[in-house]
């Protein structure tokens, strides 16, 4: 097994009426970790939690063997990139713009952008399939497809560890699966990838490893064929999983672009 | 491209206004001892310049206010920073410091200090809890200066308060142009350190504490460099609304919606505005000048309703 890049230890995140953990997690790099769990088991605070933007009541995040609150906030954030769920965009930047945010963390204080920064974002644009919206405002776009600029914002930046809160969500068929193949190509250049998702057949195509959540607290986790299973799974939601939606050998498997 | 139109924008309306008046004076006549001469470098020279930084000023501290709360409709007004400085005017005035310009200008600085100071304390990490402290204050501040104003000693002081509150840039000496010169300059310091960090706000406050922006000190440079400048302004010239509202959202179409791209333009053009209304305020015909801040409301409250009307839908 290879050093986690990101490792949480006895993660606890304690809110008014909430209380998540203990988790502990290890994110190796060229893995990806599903989170999934039912709407309010504290899957997005785990995923906050481990990016070091929601306070740890208990527990420790170590990125490379180093705390997360002793980094550099730039050198975090040139490290860790976080998708969150259905982010707001206030202003009615051009997709490219907003591509840019996500370089922020590799340019100086002032002074336009290095041609390395729009380099990127050109590529990240490529990469979800989002060049041809590249001048578009962003609030003229459908939803599905401000979901795939926003994921090219967290790619321009490059992180070695990839948080994404439902990065599926809104997409059709054709893009889920182009996503599911940016997370698995991302891991397959090194990186570390944790993704909180919903749909069962796609976490299982996605995924080598997963963590089940239920009320805050670690139902299962471990590779993801040994925890996506009908009975964890039933276990989890509450309801009958039928076994078609988790094959065991994932019919995937052949199809997972980028291994 | 933009940003040389405005400069040379500025540079025009900065002649006009030397060379504006009830009478037209050449803006090269400076150089004989005439009386022409003494005209424009006594009294001209320092309105201009006071109305090119106020304007600045108040143009890019609604740029930052703006990004920061990412509310199209917030200006320097909203954080109760310009209402308290008046207060603090108020108050010298009321307590006979009416003649002496320095004394006045002195108690609304320290008076937006406090605001500045208050603000901080009160206000959370969160931009809606900053507007709350804000409306707050901005209310507190106008009761207690109707308060003062209903107390006035004398109808001298009560006639000298009411129109220090108009705003106006009529009388002022370098002096004043000295006062304001160095919170000005420390403002646009802290306002320009702050840019880049409201550029990542425009994603919400998680995604830019993900891209490694420090959300506190962000709210401390926005609320020292607002504070500053808009108070050392008010302190100076009394309330001039509309600019700071005004400006960033003419620009914003030309220039590009991110805060960073918007501050300088947001200056230069915050700038011309008020040189532009403050030369037209001194060819209106009539005995009495028309005050610049009233001007400015005139102005801009009209144009602002047509420019809600224009984008009601972009809004919604």
């Amino acid at each position: 097994m290879t050093v986690p890049l990101l490792e949480a230890e006895g993660l606890c995140v304690r809110r008014e009426g909430f209380r998540l953990g203990p988790v502990s997690l290890a994110l190796p790099p060229g893995r990806v970790c599903a989170i999934l769990g039912p709407n309010g088991a504290g899957k997005s605070s785990l995923l906050l939690a481990l990016a070091g933007l929601l306070a740890a009541s208990a527990g420790t995040v170590r990125l490379e063997g180093a705390p997360l609150g002793r980094l550099d906030r730039r050198a975090r954030a040139r490290a860790i990139g976080v998708l969150p769920q259905g982010g707001p965009v206030h202003w009615n930047l051009s997709a490219r713009a907003l591509v840019m945010l996500g370089r922020t963390p590799h340019r100086p204080p002032f002074g336009p952008p290095a041609p390395a920064d729009a380099a990127a974002v050109e590529a990240a644009l490529a990469a979800t399939d989002a060049l041809h919206l590249a001048d578009r405002p962003v609030h003229a776009l459908s939803g599905g497809e401000r979901s795939r600029v926003l994921l090219a914002r967290v790619l321009a930046g490059a992180p070695r560890v990839l948080l994404a809160d439902e990065p599926l969500q809104s997409l059709d068929p054709a893009h889920q699966l182009q996503t599911v193949h940016l997370l698995r190509a991302a891991a397959a250049r090194g990186a570390a990838v944790a993704a909180v998702v919903h749909d069962l057949p796609l976490a299982r195509r996605l995924a080598d490893d997963a963590l089940l959540l239920k009320a805050g607290e670690v139902l299962a986790q471990g590779p993801a064929e040994a925890v996506l299973v009908p009975d964890t799974l039933a276990r989890g939601f509450g309801v009958a999983v039928s076994p078609e939606l988790v094959p065991v050998a994932p019919a995937a498997g052949a199809a997972r672009p980028g291994e | 491209m933009i940003r040389l139109l405005l400069a040379l924008l500025v540079a025009a309306a900065f002649l006009l206004s030397l060379a504006a008046g009830k009478v037209w004076i050449a803006p090269w006549a400076f150089a004989a001892g005439t009386a022409e001469a003494l005209v424009l470098l006594e009294l001209r020279l320092p309105r201009a310049l006071l109305g090119a930084l106020v304007g600045a000023v108040l143009g890019a501290a609604g740029a930052v206010l703006q990004g920061y709360l990412r509310n199209p409709l917030a200006e320097p007004g909203v954080l109760g920073v310009s209402a308290t400085a008046a207060l603090g005017a108020v108050l010298a005035i009321f307590l006979g410091a009416g003649g002496q310009p320095l004394a006045i200008a002195g108690s609304a600085m320290a008076f937006a200090l406090g605001a500045v100071a208050l603000l901080g304390l009160i206000a959370g990490s969160s931009g809606l809890q900053l507007v709350l402290a804000g409306v707050v204050l901005a209310n507190l501040s106008a009761a207690l200066t109707s308060l003062l104003i209903s107390l006035a000693p004398t109808p001298f002081a009560l006639g000298e308060i009411v129109t220090w509150l108009m705003g106006a840039l009529t009388d002022r000496s370098m002096a004043d142009v000295g006062l304001l010169l160095l919170p000005a300059l420390a403002a646009f310091a802290l306002m320009a350190a702050a840019a880049r960090a409201l550029d990542t706000l425009s994603l919400g406050e998680t995604v830019a504490a993900s891209l490694g922006t420090d959300l506190a000190l962000t709210r401390l440079l926005v609320i020292a460099g607002v504070g500053l400048g808009v108070g050392a302004s008010v302190a100076v010239t009394g309330v001039i609304s509309f600019v700071g509202l005004v400006v960033p959202h003419l620009l914003r179409p030309l220039v590009g919606p991110e805060p960073s791209r918007l501050l300088l333009p947001s200056a230069l053009g915050g700038a011309a505005l008020l040189l532009l209304a403050d030369s037209l305020v001194r060819l209106v015909p009539g005995a009495a000048e028309l005050k610049l801040g009233i001007a400015m409301a005139l102005i801009g409250a009209p144009f602002f309703l047509w420019l809600l009307w224009r984008t009601r839908s972009a809004l919604a």
